[in-house]
């Protein structure tokens, strides 16, 4: 087997990285656990079957509840495929906001692995999922502002998804920018990745170019 | 290779070229005996096996022997189609051995040296019964079967298989009485003797050593053939065997001959073209051109001067119904010295007499009759008739391997034929020699991946072969087959060879061979390209190449000369790019035009199913095209509509939010379609089209199905995806050629000052079978005429441009004229892409692409290595051609202006390399090349971290033995460099402190148990201050003897 930092360096594929939160409290248990796996096979299968993106794609997948669990560490599709049917919905709490922030030290990490080989990449997705409220409502502020933050600097893409109309969205609320609404799970397919993939491969030639800073 | 008194001389004086066309009578002459073997070994082969039963047996015997005779049997072949049919079968007689059948299919799937090392496992019997059930019941699939499965080389090396020469050698005296006294010690000494033999003349899969066989053994081998040969004869092949023996002598006698050169014949009186006429015809040596294979020169003199004595009397009457002409015409043409008896003449052969009947300016042709009214357009079926009757009619490689072109040949040409025929005219379709010759070759050799390329080449051939030349007769091979000239080059040449004749060649579609014939040189030769109708698939247009026009009437209407005098240019090599006349060189200094964006407003919306009429007033019918997904096939500009399979429109977008059909647009088209230039694969709008008499696009042709944009094949080759099932066996030879034609395209658009503009990897395509072929899509943003190409790319843009125009807020990509030195940089970053898997040039370690171009930042030289992107890119770098890597210094470093003409040289010197050289053929080269393997600069090691093989110099390798040191490649280098950046707190294991540290001490401990010491138990070198001597110590300790003023002491000092 190759090593990673070797097929890092080799896999010169512009990266799509990909942050998937996922809510592993007990209320998550059942039926609704079943709808977010198939959610995210779904969506992971499809990213598998497209050529192009096969390469592109690199997958984080953490879990909060009561631990914070690394499922995957911007591993291929193939291995969050694998990765994604390990999550057990068990946990008290819901630690939203330290599952974020975790997530969001993997990613610094990995871009800077990324910048350290010469490697190119979009702008980064961070989906959540979740159920209900967060149980570490003060990280979860901190952590949220940071989030918007990074959205408001074009460095990052936000997707929040709740399971159904029952669910309570006010700490999802948060991670969205004003004016975004969080979603229902159901959509996570729609998301805008493949048009963005498929664009910025296929290069659209354009009449005009604003000023750049060259 | 000549012998004979002067020779050695005159061998001298031929160059490269020459040797080779003497070579190549040569080759063909033992080619054409060797085949003659081959049929008689498979006569043999067949005899022996004749029925089912027999051929399972034979298989039972071979399957028992061990070892690599694929000649004998192909056994991954019967396994793979047992495969196909019946994966099942195979775990049964496996025993269900699971992991034994994936390790055979993935033996398969790679073809593996020792084809046959993993067979043996299975059970022989299971496996032939196994194969029975595949090839069930049908004997004459099972012949065909075999015949694949064996080789003729074959029944050498039955006789070497030590444990069944004995059975085989009783079945083969039971066939063959001759045979009877050979016992087995003769037997297996025959064919060990045969098959080497075999080897050395027809060379082997693994050498070719035809070359180096000198005349000596080739007759010698030619002998024991013959003699060898003469044990298998019965009744049945007692023909076959006497031709062969026939062939082999003649072959042995040929190579006895000398090359002597024509004009060297020519004190005879006669000039070179008859000469040459008459050593061909009269003497049926095999004649090249410029030399005559003859016993010797004396001889070839002799024959010459005796020829006039020897030829019969040629009746005039018959040579005159020939030639079409009355009898007196003939007679008024002879020169006076020729005697005539009984309308007789016994002087000259009949190829001479045509020359000097030529020569002698008469009216000697067919009436034309329709034909001679024929201006333009589409041929009217009498004019085909005509054509038919008055030319020779060759068809040519685009048709013959075009499954249309066939298609036109078998239901349109054929029945015309049929009833030409009908009227006594026996009339014949033509095929030059070297074209047939080729197909063959490319359908025995194709790349094995290439599957379908393969079968069409196949189905060619048997078409051909099968269907028009021995079923029907309808086809005449002319001409000599050539190994140093490709296809259209040879027509060009016998046509220019036949210049007095009326010859036809037919292309299906855009073919070069109309630019390589001259009407000049060859003013009796047309070529007529055959095509689909536009909208109707199933009717066809034949028109002729308006350069080859008029049709001559008679020889009266062509200067003289040209028939007469000797074409010194005969011998050259056909330029491949003749730029047509027909095409209007633009103007260098030509000013901008700029392109209105005033909107045509259509009175009535396009249907997606509609007629639109051409600027020729033709009306055709055009179908919105949807792709598999059910998408409407369109771009930034406009929708595609299908019309054949040839052709599709474009029609511009006139939705509100993005309406592109504007009068700018009308006037580039209408500007462009008047002047299409000469070029190959490139979609070039051909006509506009008009809705209700208003514009609304252009007709262009169709790119095949099967090609893809460079953005998704050629530049993401990196991804295993795209290798395994888009660019199936590509390596770097394939890119190398891929940029070659690419950079060709562009050279010859500046040629024709045309810009590309807007070069971007979407409209290029390549072909994933071929990787010679690219197409050229989207011209109509071509910077053409004046008109400015209105489009671009932020990454495929000059900086310059930016720079220049980016200043007054912003690049308007229709506001300028691109530069052909601008255009030639962009063609650098883009073969640099291709080169480098998709990098770009100016992507730097820890700086952003467009700081690094404004820098100037180029970091593949020496110096700045290290900033050079991990990953392949330095490798790749270090094994390219100096020629390349200079010229990419030169555009990206220095700026300098590198035409595309000379990327194409480049890159053909790179093709080179690859090929003859031994340069990396790998996508991903590993090791520096090795310039001088003999005596190697490099030293092949394996990283100690990831274990990939590579090279390092030898003073390097060297010197990190000596100081015990790792092997790291440049990747995991580079890795560990980065993990002394990232601090940790480690425990040394010397004092157990706690100390500052860095992670690739901790990973150099966890992978290797390399110590983990602080710096103060670090073991340092200090001199002795008596004698000087090394003293070892730890850090800390030197630092104590300081703190305490004293000196340092080795041991033995301190003892003193």
């Amino acid at each position: 087997m190759r090593l990673k930092h070797v097929n890092m360096a080799n896999n010169k594929a512009t990266r799509a990285l990909i942050c998937l939160c996922v809510d592993s409290s007990f209320s998550m248990a059942g039926p609704r656990m079943k709808k977010v796996d198939d959610e995210i096979s779904k969506f992971l299968q499809s990213m598998y079957n497209d050529r192009m993106a096969r390469d592109s794609v690199e997958i984080a997948l953490i879990s909060f509840g009561d631990d914070i669990e690394v499922k995957c560490n911007f591993d291929s599709v193939a291995d969050a495929i694998k990765a994604s049917k390990s999550i057990n919905a068990t946990g008290k709490k819901t630690e939203m906001g330290y599952g974020v922030n975790k997530m969001l030290q993997l990613l610094d990490a990995h871009i800077q692995e990324l910048d350290s080989v010469g490697n190119k990449y979009y702008k980064p997705w961070l989906v959540i999922i979740s159920d209900g409220e967060a149980t570490d409502d003060e990280e979860c502020r901190v952590v949220s502002n940071d989030v918007i933050r990074r959205q408001k600097n074009g460095n990052l893409k936000v997707k929040c998804l709740n399971m159904d109309d029952e669910a309570d969205i006010k700490s999802l609320q948060r991670f969205v920018l004003p004016g975004d609404q969080v979603e229902q799970i159901g959509t996570m397919a729609s998301i805008e990745f493949f048009s963005l993939l498929s664009r910025s491969i296929s290069t659209v030639s354009e009449s005009y170019l604003p000023q750049k800073e060259f | 290779m000549c012998r004979g008194e002067n020779q050695v001389e005159e061998q001298k004086q031929l160059d490269e070229k020459e040797i080779e066309l003497y070579s190549q009578a040569r080759k063909m002459a033992l080619d054409s005996i060797f085949d003659e073997f081959r049929i008689y070994l498979t006569d043999v082969y067949f005899r022996l096996f004749s029925t089912g039963d027999e051929i399972a047996d034979f298989m039972f015997q071979m399957s028992k022997v061990s070892g690599d005779y694929d000649a004998i049997v192909h056994r991954t072949h019967i396994v793979k189609q047992m495969i196909r049919h019946n994966e099942k079968l195979l775990y049964e007689l496996s025993n269900n051995n699971r992991d034994f059948v994936n390790k055979l299919k993935k033996e398969i799937k790679k073809p593996a040296r020792s084809k046959y090392s993993v067979i043996y496992d299975v059970d022989d019997t299971k496996m032939l019964a196994a194969f029975h059930s595949v090839y069930d019941g049908r004997i004459d699939n099972r012949h065909k079967q075999l015949f694949e499965l064996f080789d003729f080389a074959g029944l050498t090396k039955i006789g070497v298989f030590a444990d069944n020469a004995k059975d085989i050698l009783k079945k083969i005296k039971a066939k063959y009485k001759k045979i009877e006294d050979v016992d087995i010690e003769q037997w297996k000494e025959m064919c060990i003797q045969l098959k080497s033999y075999r080897n050395e003349f027809d060379g082997h899969k693994t050498t070719h050593i035809y070359k180096e066989l000198s005349d000596e053994k080739t007759k010698r081998i030619i002998d024991y053939f013959v003699e060898c040969s003469g044990k298998f004869v019965c009744e049945e092949n007692k023909k076959s065997f006497e031709k062969f023996q026939y062939n082999a002598s003649l072959l042995k006698q040929q190579l006895d001959f000398d090359c002597v050169l024509i004009e060297d014949l020519t004190s005879t009186g006669y000039n070179c073209e008859t000469i040459s006429l008459i050593m061909n015809t009269e003497y049926g040596h095999l004649c090249n051109e410029k030399y005559v294979l003859i016993e010797t020169k004396e001889k070839a003199l002799q024959q010459l001067s005796n020829y006039k004595k020897n030829v019969e009397g040629i009746d005039l009457d018959i040579f005159a119904s020939k030639m079409c002409v009355p009898v007196q015409l003939v007679i008024d043409s002879l020169p006076k010295s020729i005697e005539l008896k009984d309308n007789k003449v016994f002087e000259i052969s009949e190829s001479l007499l045509t020359t000097i009947f030529m020569n002698a300016n008469q009216s000697l042709y067919d009436d034309l009759n329709h034909l001679s009214e024929y201006k333009s357009g589409n041929l009217s079926e009498n004019q085909i008739f005509d054509l038919l009757r008055t030319h020779e009619l060759f068809l040519d490689n685009s048709i013959l391997l075009n499954e249309n072109g066939r298609k036109y040949i078998n239901n349109v040409l054929l029945p015309y034929i049929n009833e030409l025929n009908k009227n006594g005219q026996p009339i014949h379709l033509y095929i030059e020699a070297t074209t047939k010759a080729y197909i063959e070759k490319m359908r025995a050799d194709y790349k094995t991946s290439k599957e379908a390329e393969k079968k069409e080449y196949d189905s060619c051939y048997i078409w051909i072969n099968d269907f028009l030349y021995t079923t029907y007769n309808y086809v005449v091979y002319k001409g000599i087959p050539s190994r140093i000239y490709d296809m259209n080059e040879s027509m060009a040449h016998y046509v220019r060879d036949n210049k007095n004749r009326r010859i036809c060649v037919l292309t299906w579609g855009k073919n070069e061979i109309a630019n390589m014939i001259n009407k000049e040189e060859s003013p009796f030769c047309v070529v007529a390209r055959a095509m689909n109708s536009i909208g109707n698939k199933q009717k066809y247009d034949v028109r002729i190449f308006p350069k080859h026009l008029p049709f001559i009437e008679s020889i009266r209407n062509v200067s003289l000369n040209i028939l007469e005098s000797k074409d010194t240019k005969k011998y050259n090599r056909i330029q491949a790019v003749d730029k047509d006349a027909s095409f209007v060189k633009q103007s260098k200094d030509i000013s901008f035009r700029k392109m209105s964006e005033e909107r045509i407003v259509l009175d009535n919306p396009i249907p997606e199913i509609c007629t639109l009429s051409m600027e020729t007033e033709e009306k055709i019918v055009v179908k919105a095209w949807f792709d598999e997904n059910g998408q409407k096939k369109e771009g930034g500009e406009g929708k595609l509509y299908e019309i054949d399979e040839n052709y599709v429109a474009k029609l511009y977008h006139t939705e509100e939010t993005n309406y592109k059909l504007t009068t700018g647009r009308r006037d580039k088209i209408e500007e462009m379609i008047k002047n299409v230039p000469r070029m190959k694969r490139i979609c070039w709008p051909q006509h506009a089209l008009y809705f209700d008499n208003q514009f609304v696009g252009y007709v262009m042709e169709k790119v095949p199905e099967h090609c893809i944009n460079f953005s998704k094949s050629v530049l993401q080759i990196n991804k295993l995806a795209v290798q395994q099932e888009v660019l199936k066996g590509w390596d770097r030879l394939d890119l190398v050629k891929c940029a070659k034609a690419l950079a060709s395209c562009i050279e010859q658009l500046h040629a024709n000052d045309i810009l590309m503009g807007d070069i971007n990897p979407d409209n290029f395509m390549c072909d994933p079978r071929n990787s010679e072929t690219v197409y050229l899509v989207d011209c109509d943003s071509y910077q053409y005429s004046g008109f400015p190409c209105p489009v671009g790319t932020v990454d495929y843009t000059h900086p310059h441009i930016i720079e220049r125009e980016g200043n007054v807020g912003g690049v308007r990509f229709d506001s300028f004229l691109r530069t052909e030195e601008e255009e030639d940089f962009v063609l650098a970053m883009f073969i640099f892409q291709i080169l480098f898997l998709n990098e770009y040039p100016f992507t730097v370690k820890g700086m952003q692409p467009s700081q690094a171009i404004r820098e100037r930042k180029f970091p593949y030289i020496r110096e700045e290595a290290k900033d050079v992107p991990d990953g392949d890119n330095w490798m790749i770098w270090k094994n390219l051609p100096s020629q390349i890597s200079s010229a990419f210094i030169d555009v990206f470093r220095h700026w300098k202006h590198v035409r595309a003409s000379e990327w194409v040289k480049y890159l053909k010197t790179y093709q080179y390399m690859i090929e003859q050289k031994g340069f990396s053929r790998e996508l991903t080269p590993k090791k520096y090349h090795e310039f001088n393997p003999n005596n190697p600069r490099f030293v092949d090691v394996n990283c100690d971290i990831c274990g990939m093989e590579f090279n390092l110099l030898k003073d390097k390798y060297e010197r990190l033995n000596q100081y015990k040191q790792k092997k790291l490649c440049r990747n995991c280098y580079s890795f560990v460099e980065n993990l002394k950046n990232s601090p940790i707190q480690l425990q040394c294991q010397n004092c157990l402190s706690e100390f500052d540290s860095n992670c690739k001490v901790d990973y150099f401990n966890k992978k290797f148990g390399d110590k983990v010491i602080c710096s103060d138990c670090e073991l340092i070198v200090k001199n002795c201050s008596l004698c000087g001597a090394p003293c070892r110590k730890r850090r800390i300790e030197f630092k104590k003897l300081a703190d305490e003023n004293k000196v340092i002491l080795c041991k033995k000092c301190r003892g003193w």
